[in-house]
């Protein structure tokens, strides 16, 4: 049994031909491991400890980090689909046969493009607070890579709502955020934002024909956790995943805005845990 | 105590409102507020799901009640959503709870979004199941899939429940079947199938709670400040599932809960699961 927890596990780098890809794997052994493909312009360190320390209490758990983002090598593509090449790469380095999916946000785009190219790698798919491609709302314009000029402002006022509640979890949120002291992740470079906001955006354009069309392909299992007051993906894109992808489920939190798990980070543990089976 | 069958025993009983009485049952766990239950569309308390109301009373007062003209409750059937949610509180009262959570199954969902705006000092915390909220989407007047269903000639009242309460995929249907079973099994003191006039009266009600107001369409909403719970599967042909997106959207303070596969009756289709959330949801401080 490891005893390794978020704030204890070491950073790790699987080698390929031309990659080197940062990776902390903790949590239960001998159980399908559960990937986290993290949001946009924050690296290993962004996840809440108290959902990754939750989700290893019954699975192994995989943080990393996509090409040219925080401690891996190479540069960042400008799409969805690159960064999931990166992905298969990654988890072929690790020689994982099948794994279970939860991706935030950025991460839930590449989560679904895993899905439909690789539907045999993945087990169960958890979308947390993202949209399906060409979904509503979804030109990004509010957002520039220079946000990352203060990451924890543009945190509070894009994932959490101006409620007294909301704000005061944030903090909460931000704290928890810092309990790994040592071996931290580096920071997400510009080029490396520029990239990612390009692949959201890219993620974005709603196609000529077809446009949810691609999502009844994706059969697999698939829990969609949102929060109805989001400004960065509107609600009603959570919706839309639901009503097209054949076998969703849906659960939407009051209040928060993007990346609600924290305040609700019991509820969405208990449900999460019984849908991946642990 | 924990697997004790109290649904299957609990006795039916009798609470006077002023003219005519409402058959009930009361059977859990005293010492926390009773989760008063309400019925769907020309359902008796013969249908709530054993697996939901034992569950539930492991940790609280499950009151399940019929409304005025349903099954042995006196009288006609009201034609309005008020009406009856005010029968309701006058039952509520008459029973001397002081407070009470609620869950309201389709035009169940609609009685308790009324007694809530209506009696709000009464209400702890409401679950929505299939509901949608006055003047929704689509909720003017049943669909013609809905219609050819209900009228369905030759056809028994379960036959035409699975059609309207499930999905068309063989593990919704299956689902409904083991629901219609669990709900059979009780033997003693049944409720007598709803008259006609139940019906009648029950389609007009839903007719004018689909009304658009003309201004402020979701304002009542608003209003409701307690802490809601709201479930639809993803395909409700009844009340159409986008009104659950515009309840938890509205509502100031509401979870939604959408079920794969499944339609008006996800809540029996995924009993296990919707049981345990809702034994959660009414756990909380």
């Amino acid at each position: 049994m490891s005893t390794y927890t978020h704030e204890t596990v070491p950073t790790r780098f699987a080698q390929t031909n031309d990659m080197s890809y940062a990776y902390r794997r903790f949590g239960k052994p001998g159980t399908i491991p559960l990937l986290l493909l993290g949001y946009f312009n924050f690296n290993m360190d962004g996840w809440d400890p108290d959902v990754t320390n939750g989700f290893a209490a019954g699975h192994e758990v995989i943080l990393f980090d996509n090409a040219g983002v925080g401690s891996s090598g190479g540069k960042t593509p400008p799409t969805d689909a690159e960064m999931t090449k990166h992905c298969v790469a990654f988890c072929r380095a690790l020689g994982l046969k099948q794994i279970h999916v939860a991706g935030f946000s950025l991460g839930g785009m590449i989560a679904q493009q895993l899905a439909l190219e690789h539907p045999q790698l993945l087990g169960r798919l958890i979308l947390l607070w993202t949209s399906p491609r060409g979904g509503e709302d979804m030109s990004f314009t509010e957002l520039s890579p220079e946000e990352q000029a203060d990451p924890v402002a543009s945190l509070l006022a894009a994932f959490f709502s101006p409620s007294d509640a909301s704000q005061a979890a944030g903090r909460e949120y931000m704290k928890r955020l810092e309990s790994r002291k040592n071996d931290r992740d580096l920071p997400v470079s510009r080029d490396s934002a520029v990239g990612q906001l390009t692949a959201i955006r890219e993620w974005g354009t709603i196609p000529a024909t077809g446009r949810y069309a691609t999502l009844k392909s994706i059969t697999h299992p698939t829990l969609i956790v949102h929060g109805n007051k989001d400004i960065v993906v509107t609600p009603i894109n959570a919706f839309i995943l639901a009503e097209h992808l054949p076998n969703a489920q849906l659960i939407m939190y009051p209040d928060p805005s993007h990346g609600a798990y924290s305040q609700y980070a019991e509820n969405f543990l208990e449900n999460a845990t019984v849908f991946l089976g642990g | 105590m924990s697997n004790v069958n109290l649904s299957e025993t609990a006795p039916t009983q009798f609470q006077g409102i002023g003219g005519v009485s409402l058959a009930y049952r009361r059977f859990g766990k005293e010492g926390t507020p009773p989760v008063v239950c309400f019925q769907h569309f020309t359902g008796t308390m013969n249908n709530f799901d054993p697996v939901h109301t034992n569950r539930l009373a492991r940790d609280r007062p499950v009151i399940l009640v019929d409304y005025r003209g349903v099954g042995r409750s006196g009288g006609e059937m009201p034609d309005s959503i008020p009406t009856t949610a005010a029968d309701i509180i006058t039952f509520v009262k008459a029973l001397g709870l002081k407070e009470i959570d609620l869950f309201g199954f389709s035009i169940g969902g609609m009685v308790a979004q009324q007694v809530v705006l209506d009696a709000p000092e009464l209400v702890r915390r409401v679950l929505l199941a299939g509901t949608g909220p006055s003047g929704g989407e689509g909720m003017q007047e049943f669909t013609h899939e809905v219609m050819e269903i209900v009228n369905r000639p030759n056809s028994t009242p379960q036959e035409r429940t699975l059609d309207l309460f499930f999905s068309k995929s063989p593990t919704s249907y299956a689902a409904g079947k083991a629901w219609l079973k669990r709900i059979a099994a009780r033997k003693l003191d049944r409720e007598p199938e709803a008259k006609p006039q139940v019906g009648k009266a029950q389609l007009v009600a839903l007719a004018k709670w689909g009304v658009i107001p003309a201004t402020d369409r979701y304002g009542d909403l608003k209003k409701i400040k307690q802490r809601t719970l709201v479930v639809n599967g993803k395909d409700d042909i009844m009340v159409p599932t986008i009104n659950s997106y515009i309840l938890q959207q509205h509502l100031p303070d509401a979870r939604l809960i959408l079920y794969p596969d499944s339609g008006h009756g996800s809540h029996f289709q995924f009993s296990e699961e919707f049981a345990e959330e809702a034994a959660r949801f009414f756990a909380t401080a």
